[in-house]
This record gives C-alpha cells, sequence and structure tokens, in this order.
C-alpha cells in the first residue's frame, strides 16, 4: 500500500477559491508534488470534479470524503496527506509520512489570532455550543496528514456540516472567518483525536508576517512546504501567482510536470 | 527545596517599567509557594551564567529554576508550571520573525532554537549554563545559549499560553469585535504569561501602564 497526496483543483469559473483565475498558480504547485511523490514513492491523487453540487455542499467540505473517494477509485491507501493547491513542495523536504507516529498530522499554525480567536469563539458560540479547543494546537488545514484510524472523524465533519449547512454557511457569510477549518478543529478535539503538530516548516502558511516573503525567496532555505496565503496587496490574486512561478523555477526550472 | 522565579533586569531593559511585572510575580510566586529573585545586572547573558552561583552564595536553596525576562508579566490564574515539567531543560521555539533568526544561525536546526527570555532548568544544567561564552547582546546570547543546548534533550511541549510573545505583530492585542460586548484582549483570555520584550520602552510603559486596572485581580 503507498501513501497518497490528495489535492483538490477544479475549476468552478465565476469568482472565489476555485475560480479560473485563482486557479492559475495550482499548476505550479501539483507539478511541484508529482515530482516530490514519484521521488518519494507516493500516489498523488487530484480530484478535479465535485462530488455535490455546490449549493448542496461547499467545495472545502467534499475533500472530507476523500476516503469514500479513494476507495471509489480502487486505491489503496497506507496514510493520507490532504494538502491544499496554493503550496509549494521543496523537492528535498523530508517524507513527513515517517513523522507521523501513526497519528492525524497537521503543522504548528503561528498567524493572525485576531483572525483564529475570532474565528474559534464565534464558532464555539453559534455551531458548538460553547465548546472551546486549546488555540496553541490550532491547524491550517491546508495541510491534514491521516490514516484510515481517521475515517470515523471524516464521516462526523460531513455529517456535522450536513446537518448544520445553514448555521454554517450564515456563519460563514457574517464573520468570513473560514469555511471548514476552524469546524474541522473543533471537531478533532470533540472527538479527541490524538493529533501530532508537526514543526511549522511543513506547511509555511502567513509567510509575510515572518518576515521571509522575500524576492530572494528566504522561505526556501527555511523549510519545505510553503503555502501562499496572507499575500499583502494580492489583488486577483496576481501576486500569488507571481511567487509560485518563482519559487517553482527556482525549486525546479521552467518545465511543468 | 523551593522553585525559583529568577527575572533579569538588564541594560536593554533600561527606562521599562517593570514594576507591574514584579507585582504580579510577586504574588504568583507567594501562591505558588515559589521564591521570587529580581536581579539587576548589565547584561542578560551574565544574569543567565551566574544563576547558580548567587542562588548558592546567597544560600537560596532551590529545585528548579524558571529564568525570565524582566518584562514579563503572568497573569493571576496562572497554573504552577513548575508541576507540568520534567528535569529536561524547558524553552519555546521563537517563530515571530523568522527572518531574523535564520540570519542570525543559519545553520542551526530552527524547529530547535528557543527564544532566550524564558527558561526552566535545574542542576543538571549548572555546566552547560556556566560555560556559555560571554556575550554583550541578547541576540549574541540567544544564538550561543542554543549552541549549548544542541545535545541535550530540550522539552519543547510546554504550550504557547505560557510563553506569548511577538504579541503586537501577530494581533493578540485584538478582542472579539465582531460579536457581544466583550472587550477582553485575546491575550488576556488565552495566555498566562505575556512577553513584551520586543516592544520599545514607550510601547511597554503605555502598555502596562494601561494594565495596572488589573491589579485587583491579583489576590494572594
Amino acid at each position: 500500500m503507498k501513501n497518497v497526496v490528495f489535492m483538490m483543483d477544479i475549476d468552478l469559473g465565476g469568482e472565489g477559491r476555485y475560480s479560473s483565475t485563482r486557479r492559475l498558480p495550482y499548476k505550479y504547485s501539483i507539478s511541484s508534488w508529482k515530482q516530490w511523490c514519484k521521488n518519494n514513492n507516493v500516489e498523488l491523487f487530484i480530484l478535479d470534479q465535485l462530488l455535490l453540487p455546490q449549493e448542496q455542499m461547499a467545495i472545502c467540505w467534499q475533500r472530507y470524503y476523500l476516503f469514500d473517494i479513494l476507495e471509489a477509485n480502487n486505491i489503496d491507501y497506507d496514510q493520507v496527506l490532504m494538502v491544499d493547491a496554493d503550496t509549494i513542495i521543496h523537492p528535498d523536504c523530508p517524507n513527513f509520512f515517517e513523522m507521523s507516529d501513526g497519528k492525524m498530522c497537521g503543522v504548528d499554525f503561528d498567524g493572525s489570532y485576531d483572525w483564529v480567536m475570532r474565528s474559534i469563539e464565534n464558532y464555539s458560540k453559534y455551531a458548538f455550543d460553547g465548546f472551546m479547543m486549546p488555540w496553541y494546537k490550532y491547524f491550517d488545514c491546508g495541510f491534514v496528514l491521516v490514516n484510515n484510524t481517521h475515517k470515523k472523524l471524516f464521516k462526523h465533519i460531513t455529517d456535522f456540516y450536513n446537518e448544520n449547512s445553514q448555521t454554517l454557511i450564515q456563519l460563514q457569510d457574517t464573520f468570513h472567518l473560514g469555511t471548514d477549518q476552524t469546524p474541522v478543529n473543533m471537531l478533532t478535539h470533540i472527538d479527541k483525536v490524538d493529533l501530532k503538530l508537526l514543526p511549522y516548516e511543513f506547511n509555511m502558511s502567513d509567510m509575510n508576517r515572518k518576515n521571509i516573503l522575500t524576492e530572494d525567496l528566504l522561505f526556501t532555505k527555511i523549510g519545505w512546504i510553503y503555502q501562499f496565503n496572507c499575500i499583502p496587496d494580492n489583488e486577483e490574486s496576481k501576486a500569488t501567482l507571481e511567487w509560485m512561478k518563482n519559487t517553482y523555477e527556482l525549486l525546479y526550472g521552467k518545465e511543468l510536470i | 527545596m523551593k522553585n525559583i522565579v529568577y527575572r533579569i533586569i538588564h541594560n536593554n531593559i533600561q527606562g521599562y517599567d517593570t514594576s507591574f511585572a514584579n507585582y504580579t510575580w510577586d504574588i504568583w510566586c507567594k501562591n505558588n509557594n515559589c521564591t521570587l529573585i529580581t536581579r539587576t545586572i548589565p547584561t542578560y547573558c551574565e544574569g543567565v551564567k551566574t544563576v547558580f552561583s548567587y542562588l548558592e552564595n546567597n544560600n537560596i536553596e532551590y529545585d528548579k529554576i524558571f529564568i525570565i525576562d524582566a518584562t514579563a508579566i503572568v497573569k493571576w490564574d496562572c497554573p504552577n508550571i513548575f508541576n507540568l515539567v520534567d528535569d529536561r531543560l524547558v524553552g519555546w521555539r521563537d517563530m515571530g520573525d523568522l527572518k531574523s533568526i535564520y540570519n542570525r544561525v543559519q545553520k542551526q536546526d530552527l524547529t530547535k532554537y528557543i527564544n532566550y527570555g524564558s527558561i526552566i532548568i535545574n542542576s543538571k544544567h549548572r555546566d552547560i549554563i556556566h560555560n556559555i561564552p560571554d556575550t554583550q547582546s541578547i541576540h549574541e546570547f540567544e544564538n550561543e545559549l542554543n549552541k549549548a543546548i544542541t545535545n541535550i534533550e530540550i522539552n519543547l511541549d510546554i504550550s504557547r499560553d505560557f510563553n506569548l510573545n511577538h504579541m503586537i505583530k501577530y494581533d493578540w492585542l485584538s478582542h472579539n469585535w465582531q460579536d457581544g460586548n466583550d472587550k477582553t484582549p485575546f491575550f488576556i483570555k488565552y495566555a498566562y504569561i505575556w512577553r513584551m520584550d520586543t516592544m520599545d520602552k514607550d510601547q511597554y510603559n503605555n502598555f502596562v501602564g494601561q494594565l495596572q486596572q488589573l491589579k485587583a485581580k491579583y489576590v494572594i
């Protein structure tokens, strides 16, 4: 059985994260992951079609059907990394599947706690009956590593969405504090899942705040997986495209695989 | 033997009004049966390196020693941190400004690079601490400290609410402005030890001035 990297790259047209224009940089992400997976004997699976209409389930939530998706596609798996397509992996990134100790893994988050704490508090109050999670165990859902013992959690996540979709959509529209990420964090703690957090270098979000999103691509010397989010002056994701293109070309050359 | 909280007032924080910080630690130590030591000494490095000799020369018995920058403030209901640690040296990773750290250390493993201003040690660490080369600046000291502990096992598992740093840059002074009437800043609600050595003197004094209203919360 192989380990699997699972990504989404679905063209929804229109506006939003999976609109045609915002997807432009994803080709660099996918190409970097293809090469890393090949060198580490890992299978890459890219979901490029919706499972359900967006009106029925928002796209970010659909990825939590990943076990069903893999099984429906006859893919045997050991561990699965669910990773966002706004990331680029360094070719020398250590094999994080060997670091999991068989646990669910996220990555140490460190960014705007104004956003995180408002998100936790508001979801807590309106969707989780006041349940609070420890903020220092918060993880970005751009990197979530699981195995088949976490099927129950993922079923809980999709069931939770289906039972509370109106509330969740309303919360998202009111507070703009993310879609799946905070609820998934909360459910992970409600279910008392044994969670391991890998160091920040395995999902380097909000790099600008850490002063490493620099013209010399300093971040490529510091860590392994770069998530190009929270980028200032990023109208229509043009800056994301530029950063990801430059990073990819530095690490892998101009050819896309 | 008592556990010790050992605060260092050094030249880099001249002009910082650390009296409120001292007040908070004084109450906390009394409530947690710890001994509070506050030393004024030219360099942070010297303060750390001489901790064992200072305690022994003054006939102060000790078990574990929490060495902390004197600008740090402890929250009134902070649990006894000494109950959470074992015999390993305790530190907290610093991820606030990775560029600055990388430019200083480069080849070290940044995932294990700890911040200078908050460590817990015990007598097992006497030689390591004593043999740190003399340095003048905080950054030099931090580098040397990290080099000195490269080959020992470090406890990095104590949660970050016991060492909240870079509070402005990471928006910890904010509150839930979207919902309800609670204007309590997040750092007060969700962290126990507030590290403020990344604030300049005016920012710090102004900030601590506002915290004075919390004084009544600190009761023995």
